[in-house]
């Protein structure tokens, strides 16, 4: 296959990207296998970014996540500069800034996509960042690193977010039929879900979401010892003992005593007529 | 309460074997004869049970000695699969329970070879029971990988999971799948299908914070816990336990080890009050010495978590040791009382080796408790 069938085949596999794990799988296997043609494939993701709806742009973002991942575990680790320099104009692509409402769906994908991506890329101060998504609050300073200027352009956003859902609450009830209206202007039609995609888009966050609770226990480590930093990361996860765990230890040492008990009994087996 | 009724009915070759032990009901309907077992899940063994179960499965065959050699190369075989698995210390709990529990009700001779099959199949229930899933392809992929390029040091920089030095070919992968499955079906009988299980390390959390433990204090009885879990102590004592009897130990270790002056400041004032966790002191002093018996062994240093964070010239064996002899007087135990009294009968047939075609034969009836 020459470089410009390659590109084309690309470029249909990610018009009808889906969010399961095999779909995404086999795009980033397909990419990994012919990194030698990273740059073309690049510029086909900002291509293709640009031609599809918001449902298909987050599985692209679903995607560029996973490549970004298979991309880094391998020598020379393809694609991971370019991507990683283009973050912003993904993220603006997948988040795209417009008045109107429809264009901040997939605002908390994105969040859950950025913040993994960011692990894997080691950003120091990812904690730092979720916690300011989720208390609506914006990032000041001025950066040149990609990867902090997509944070602070994803805070700006879930802000404005904030303040319009503010706003249309306290000035008018939401109509339901505005949600599957068609815009007139074409650029805002990409925006613009039918009632098909919205419950398309349910079942992929469905998926997505249970996805990333496959991985949520995944501990990363970097030698094969236990560190002071896995430590406090799970001590964060637990509080001092409560009633209900005061009433928890008192049922273990109850079963614990039976276990013990059940020693002095003749016999474990016993055997019964059918 | 009745967790799994196995209904399978035919003549059984093996029931005369069975008659010499048990006070049994023998009924035949058209000259099939027909078994009833009843199998109570025990979760916790004493001692004594330990060794009159190891007397069939290890004993007899001399095999104690190859069994304790083994099992340190499993369970440092399971720390570098977890790892590089990403999966979470805790899933080592129950593994290793599993994996130990297993070798007291079967025969070491008959399965040795199997050992890491076996030890893959615990992970892969640990794993289930832990809500960390990934398919047994993955596991199997990686340990074959691991088997056959072990990491040298526990300093190794963990390599991707990917990154497969060994590929196992989709037959094999295969047919060690069909070996899991097998193995889960022996292990699954062994534990009477009782799924129960709490985690250490919940507990040492949550008993570290109600002591207002040092961090360091914490990290250090971690460590300890994540170590006993590799012990027979998992087999015996229950996981709170364990987990205060991790924070009992860390507090003896700490001043010998360690200069920090404020974590000892805050350990002199230290009050464990055993009660208040639900714990008894001679279960603690039981638990501490056989903690301490698994530090003094030289050749089971290099599986410690503990051992990779201590000074490099500490001599811990000997400080260990030291500490050891002066159990007894700090527990306050008179010497009569240091062992857990229990009377077992040694013809019941839990403590001897498991016979499967029992289920095969008959019905099993697994049950959580004999009330």
């Amino acid at each position: 296959m020459d470089a410009f069938e390659a590109r084309i085949h690309f470029s249909d596999m990610l018009k009808i990207l889906m969010p399961s794990q095999q779909s995404v799988t086999n795009c980033t296997m397909y990419a990994i296998k012919n990194r030698h043609l990273q740059e073309d494939f690049h510029s086909v993701i900002l291509e293709v970014l640009d031609a599809v709806d918001l449902n298909v742009r987050i599985n692209i973002f679903q995607f560029v996540d996973s490549l970004i991942a298979s991309g880094s575990a391998i020598e020379g680790h393809p694609f991971v500069e370019n991507l990683a320099q283009d973050l912003p104009v993904i993220l603006e692509k997948v988040v795209p800034v417009n008045n109107s409402s429809k264009a901040f769906v997939n605002i908390h994908s994105s969040f859950h996509i950025l913040a993994h991506i960011s692990h894997e890329l080691q950003l120091k101060d990812t904690k730092e960042y979720e916690k300011k998504f989720n208390l609506n609050e914006t990032l000041d300073e001025e950066t040149t690193d990609p990867l902090k200027r997509s944070w602070k352009f994803l805070l700006q956003q879930k802000a404005l977010l904030h303040s319009e859902r503010y706003a249309s609450e306290e000035n008018a009830e939401l109509n339901p039929e505005s949600l599957t209206e068609v815009d007139t202007d074409p650029k805002l039609r990409l925006y613009t879900l039918s009632e098909q995609q919205i419950l398309a888009r349910m079942e992929a966050d469905r998926e997505r979401h249970k996805r990333a609770k496959e991985k949520l226990w995944m501990v990363t480590r970097e030698s094969y010892s236990l560190s002071l930093n896995e430590f406090e990361n799970i001590n964060d996860r637990f509080s001092s003992l409560q009633d209900e765990d005061f009433k928890e230890l008192r049922e273990l040492k109850r079963l614990v005593n039976k276990s013990f008990n059940g020693r002095s009994q003749n016999s474990e087996y016993k055997r019964l007529k059918a | 309460m009745v967790l799994l009724v196995h209904p399978i009915a035919c003549s059984h070759s093996n029931f005369i074997y069975h008659l010499r032990l048990f006070i049994t009901l023998k009924h035949s309907t058209m000259g099939n004869e027909f078994t009833t077992v009843i199998q109570v899940s025990k979760q916790f063994l004493s001692s004594e049970e330990i060794r009159q179960s190891q007397e069939s499965s290890l004993m007899k065959d001399q095999q104690y000695q190859n069994y304790v050699l083994k099992k340190q190369e499993v369970m440092r075989f399971l720390r570098f699969l977890i790892i590089r698995l990403k999966f979470p210390i805790r899933v080592l709990q129950v593994t290793s329970y599993l994996f130990q529990r297993f070798f007291l009700f079967n025969s070491f001779r008959k399965y040795s070879s199997y050992s890491h099959e076996i030890a893959v199949t615990c992970l892969f229930l640990s794993i289930k029971m832990n809500d960390c899933i990934r398919k047994s392809r993955d596991l199997i992929l990686v340990a074959h990988d691991i088997r056959l390029s072990p990491p040298l040091n526990s300093d190794d920089a963990v390599k991707d999971e990917s990154d497969l030095t060994h590929i196992l070919a989709e037959n094999k992968v295969d047919e060690q799948r069909k070996k899991v499955l097998y193995f889960e079906r022996l292990i699954l009988e062994c534990i009477a299908f009782d799924f129960r299980h709490n985690n250490i390390e919940d507990y040492l959390i949550k008993f570290s914070k109600t002591l207002s433990l040092h961090p360091q204090m914490g990290y250090l009885s971690w460590l300890i816990s994540v170590d006993a879990m590799m012990t027979e102590v998992i087999l015996k004592q229950s996981p709170h336990v364990i987990a205060l009897s991790s924070i009992v130990l860390a507090k003896l270790l700490y001043p010998e080890i360690f200069t920090d002056k404020t974590v000892i400041t805050e350990l002199d004032s230290l009050d464990l009050k055993y009660s208040k966790f639900y714990c008894e002191r001679l279960q603690i002093y039981e638990s501490v010495n056989e903690m301490m018996e698994f530090y003094m062994n030289k050749n089971q240093l290099p599986n410690s978590f503990l051992f990779d964070y201590l000074p490099k010239d500490l001599k811990f064996n000997d400080l260990v040791i030291n500490l050891k002899l002066e159990l007894p007087n700090h527990f306050d135990i008179p010497p009569n009382k240091r062992k857990a009294e229990a009377t077992i009968n040694k013809d019941d047939l839990f403590y001897k080796e498991r016979d499967y075609e029992i289920g095969k034969a008959g019905t099993i009836l697994f049950v959580y408790n004999n009330d």
